[in-house]
């Protein structure tokens, strides 16, 4: 198992010690991963297992009945009956996250094309513009969407202004103003990836593919789409997964009765106080992210593969 | 032929025309509201003004006012003795977790670049998992954590939070400038008699120097960026500026968090922008020669 990890490395000539020089430089990163990372999340799935207690904290009596809570089975117990409240939410979020995932790739797309197809100069130039709107602070560019969709926001002046409404309309707290907020959040998630894959595709492949008789529908489709799918999947992982466990455009801009997976975290915490209950949704909410993750690897290895 | 083309490609143009502006509209409308002087109703236009960014200056105590500002009646409601703190904490949690994480992610790209030990890939790929792990899900292991071990929830508590997750940032671009470094310089510099701290210090660092200065950079961006994790391990007394922000959203106070918005997207563009350009490629360097 090794060498295979190791394969580039030259064989090493004889066993040696485990620990070997250079390696004290690894120490500090290690202590701190393992304590202010591992441990903590080995905490959150030991929670996870343990019932709560009557002032918050936790109880150290094992039982699954937090997860059974999330995927709304019966406790007899608790007087509880079915109930997919929170498997709801989770769908909630899902869908929602989907959609920001494809309108991104959808309004990504095009442009990841035409930047791929400029000189070196000007793609530099193209792709600095569309990471730049990015370092701006999230909460801040959640606020920017805000001011335009409130009820007294710019979008709703400018229709009445122009007399094509005469109230405001309900922009704000509906899932399409998270969705939008969310697009305007991870656009470079998707166009970086999106670029790379472009870019390296040969257009040469194009013109063979139209001199053979094929429509630009079915070049698109037999020729650009398949080369350019592992951009199209990271984009689409990398675009979904923080929306999915997304926190501030549900918060500020969601509404109340559509409570997603990341605001019902924060609430079994802040408000709640149910440990138990909120460590499960975390496990469950980080075992779907690492999951996204883990198909997007495989996919991209199978590319590199072919 | 050429007629359903240039239809494409002027669609094309349209659509990336379209996909620019709603980049960067959104900033520019912050911007242009935060000079509005209207204090009932922001996104009504009124007139210009600079006193919301007065009245930023003046909170943070670096102003004051010689004349009465816009809103002056209600000036006392509205003046807000947490924002100067929050801007103290942010600044010395972004400088300080910045600091500890590039170092400690310089050294791990280092030792992870250098030395070959069993599960060292393992080790490799596990360093992502904070920066991937959605960051409620941090926060919240981490509030758990020190609660668990009565650890006070204050600057520290931030500190080594944000530390986490950048140092694995760091790995991963001082790693990337590692990867693409010529070892025979080094081997060279051994070779010619140089010791491994003196081939460390003369070739190696200097080599690296870009990536660890564009590592720190995104670092303290990150940092006073983020929410999120703040949130949930800042404790009461040490709120951080988008922690205090969040607060003054929900409560939708008053056009001075439009200026104080604005301050920040300066100052992330600022750092960001630097590093990017440490960081530019070759051709552009040549150009400048």
């Amino acid at each position: 198992m090794k060498a295979s990890m190791d394969n580039a490395a030259p064989p090493p000539p004889r066993r040696q010690p485990f620990l070997r020089p250079g390696m004290g430089k690894l120490v500090p990163g290690f202590l701190l991963f393992i304590v202010l990372f591992l441990i903590p999340g080995l905490i959150v799935v030991t929670y996870s297992l343990l019932t709560r207690g009557t002032y918050g904290g936790v109880v150290w009596h094992l039982d699954l009945d937090s997860y059974a809570r999330i995927f709304g089975l019966p406790n007899e117990d608790e007087l509880r009956d079915w109930d997919f409240v929170y498997l709801g939410i989770f769908a909630k979020s899902a869908i929602i996250a989907s959609a920001t995932a494809v309108l991104t790739l959808l309004a990504g797309f095009p442009a990841a094309w035409y930047i791929a197809r400029q000189n070196e100069k000007r793609k530099f130039t193209l792709l600095f513009l569309v990471t730049l709107p990015f370092f701006a602070n999230a909460l801040v560019r959640v606020y920017a969407w805000m001011l335009i969709l409130r009820a007294d926001g710019l979008l709703n002046n400018i229709l009445m202004g122009l007399g094509l409404t005469d109230h405001p309309l309900q922009l704000i707290y509906t899932p399409a103003a998270v969705v939008v907020a969310m697009m305007y959040q991870y656009l470079p998630f998707m166009v970086l990836p999106l670029f790379a894959s472009i870019e390296k595709l040969d257009m040469r492949l194009i013109e063979a593919s139209r001199d053979l008789g094929a429509g630009a529908a079915a070049t698109f489709r037999r020729v650009v789409l398949p080369l350019s799918m592992p951009g199209i999947v990271a984009g689409l992982v990398l675009v979904f997964v923080p929306s999915f466990g997304n926190f501030l455009a549900p918060t500020l801009m969601g509404g109340a009765k559509d409570l997603q997976v990341g605001p019902l975290l924060a609430q079994a915490f802040l408000s709640a106080r149910d440990w138990p209950f909120g460590s499960a949704v975390s496990a469950v909410l980080s075992g779907m992210v690492l999951l996204c993750l883990f198909v997007m690897a495989r996919s991209e290895r199978k590319a590199e593969g072919e | 032929m050429s007629k359903p083309n240039a239809l494409a490609r002027f669609a094309l143009s349209t659509h990336v025309w379209l996909f620019f502006l709603f980049l960067y509209l959104p900033i520019a409308m912050l911007v242009v509201f935060s000079f509005n002087d209207n204090a009932v109703s922001m996104m009504t236009w009124k007139g210009f003004t600079f006193d919301w960014y007065l009245r930023v200056l003046a909170n943070l105590g670096l102003y004051t006012p010689s004349h009465d500002l816009t809103g002056a009646q209600t000036l006392q409601m509205y003046s807000d003795p947490n924002l100067g703190p929050a801007a103290r904490n942010s600044v010395v949690i972004a400088l300080s977790s910045a600091g500890l994480a590039t170092a400690i992610g310089t050294m791990t790209a280092l030792g992870l670049a250098r030395v070959r030990f069993p599960g060292r890939n393992a080790y490799r790929t596990a360093l992502f998992l904070p920066i991937v792990i959605p960051d409620i899900v941090l926060g919240i292991s981490l509030l758990v954590f020190l609660a668990s071990i009565n650890f006070p929830l204050g600057r520290v508590s931030v500190i080594l939070a944000h530390t986490v997750f950048l140092a694995s940032y760091v790995n991963v671009i001082v790693s990337a400038r590692l990867s693409g470094m010529d070892t025979r310089l080094e081997e060279a510099s051994a070779d010619l008699g140089a010791g491994p701290w003196t081939t460390f210090r003369r070739v190696t660092f200097p080599l690296l120097l870009p990536g660890i200065i564009g590592g720190f950079l995104l670092s303290i961006v990150i940092s006073f960026d983020d929410l999120v994790i703040a949130y949930f391990t800042c404790g009461v007394g040490s709120t951080t500026l988008p922690v205090y922000l969040f607060g003054a959203i929900k409560r939708n106070v008053s056009p001075e968090i439009n200026a104080v918005s604005v301050l920040m997207i300066l100052v992330s563009m600022l750092v960001v922008g630097s590093a990017l350009w440490l960081r530019r490629p070759q051709w552009s360097r040549k150009a400048e020669e």
